[in-house]
């Protein structure tokens, strides 16, 4: 699939939104501004839409590339590398090579995610708590302690021996994190 | 000894959840080597938290037509008179589907004939539409804004059902969106069975079955 009508960005959108928000989120992470992932998400899909990459080999990773791109350019590190739709479109077009480790990358992080997610089995309902609440959502140490009736350091012990089992799980089938 | 090297440890994931990434230099190789090491597992639990929000809360997916209309549903009769008249079959018009990017299976397209479908979203439809040379509105039929749907509404978009889905999802192992069909059709079977339970008893019942599967852990069997 090289060319795309235009009402199918939907398709593509569905196929590859998760890994968009995911490479956004990351960017903006360190920032603390993770909640406009969403924004960079919508400039991403805005500027392809308006101009659309041709001869495109792999959507996954023109669309993750563009998405990184726009949450970048949130940051404000887009003076070195604004460039109106069009010449993105261009590079992307023939830097399609280059934009597979980005992919590469991604793909493995979503297959470690998903062992991650597996091995949460191997927690009880609290640590699972804690994990969710605390590390996965970063609610404050207090409000998680209070919920489940411990005190707020006993949630950062369960926090180290849920990341702890965790490790160990993950190194045991040879998944690094 | 011990005592120490895991306080180190707890001060440093708390130091992570409130974005601070920073390892001491007092400590020795071991210790900053683990705290690295859980961290990079964190890491990789926060990444799995920040995908894509479920279908119906992504404004992207609104614009690009991918969240299913309530008021309109896909006409089964419809949809099998269309593909009819144009010689299409359902093997062709899946195949027509996965080349424009659609994960569409013949199965799909069989279902969708006989029994039609709610979930199918204007997007797809339009699609279907283009393929077929018919139109949305001679596909579909309009299902109104029954009370019961608006009922339902009402109890999804509240802050509670969207943390039920979170719950739901790790419990499971599966996407928000999944999460969020399966929570909404067991809200629904409710709502239909005619017993008008109010918003804060179906989110109650809704509570109670995530908790009570939360108890028997992850590998519990369905409920």
């Amino acid at each position: 699939m090289s060319e795309v009508p235009p009402s199918d960005w939907a398709a593509l959108y569905q196929q590859h939104r998760d890994a968009m928000y995911r490479v956004a989120a990351r960017v903006l992470r360190d920032a603390g501004r993770a909640d406009e992932a969403e924004d960079a998400v919508m400039a991403a899909m805005d500027s392809l839409m308006k101009s659309p990459p041709t001869n495109v080999k792999n959507w996954q990773a023109v669309m993750v590339t563009v998405a990184k791109h726009r949450a970048l350019d949130l940051l404000g590190s887009a003076a070195a590398r604004h460039e109106v739709a069009t010449d993105e479109a261009r590079r992307l077009d023939s830097t399609v090579d280059g934009l597979a480790d980005d992919v590469v990358e991604l793909v493995d992080r979503q297959r470690a995610g998903a062992v991650v997610w597996d091995k949460l089995a191997l927690l009880d309902v609290r640590h699972r708590a804690v994990v969710r609440d605390y590390i996965q959502l970063g609610r404050p140490r207090q409000q998680v302690a209070a919920e489940l009736g411990v005190t707020p350091g006993r949630v950062s012990q369960m926090a180290k021996e849920a990341l702890r089992i965790l490790r160990e799980a993950l190194e045991s089938e040879g998944v690094k994190p | 000894m011990n005592e120490d090297r895991d306080a180190a440890v707890e001060a440093a994931i708390d130091r992570y959840v409130q974005g601070r990434r920073s390892v001491s230099e007092q400590l020795d190789e071991d210790q900053r080597s683990e705290i690295s090491a859980l961290l990079a597992v964190a890491d990789l639990l926060w990444e799995e938290a920040h995908g894509a929000p479920p279908l119906a809360d992504d404004p992207v997916a609104a614009m690009l037509g991918l969240v299913p209309d309530p008021t309109r549903s896909l006409d089964p009769r419809a949809l099998a008179r269309v593909t009819r008249s144009a010689g299409i079959k359902p093997s062709d018009l899946s195949q027509a589907l996965t080349e424009r990017g659609w994960k569409v299976s013949t199965g799909d397209v069989f279902n969708w004939q006989t029994k039609g479908s709610q979930e199918v979203s204007p997007a797809l439809i339009q699609a279907i539409a283009e393929i077929t040379g018919s139109t949305i509105d001679s596909l579909t039929v309009d299902l109104g804004a029954s009370p019961a749907s608006v009922e339902l509404r009402a109890v999804t978009d509240t802050p509670r059902f969207k943390a039920l889905v979170v719950r739901w999802a790790q419990l499971r192992r599966t996407s928000p969106d999944l999460a969020t069909s399966a929570l909404t059709a067991r809200l629904a079977t409710s709502v239909h069975r005619g017993g008008q339970p109010d918003a804060d008893q179906m989110l109650n019942s809704l509570e109670a079955l995530v908790a009570a599967l939360e108890e028997d852990g992850p590998g519990a069997s369905n409920r």
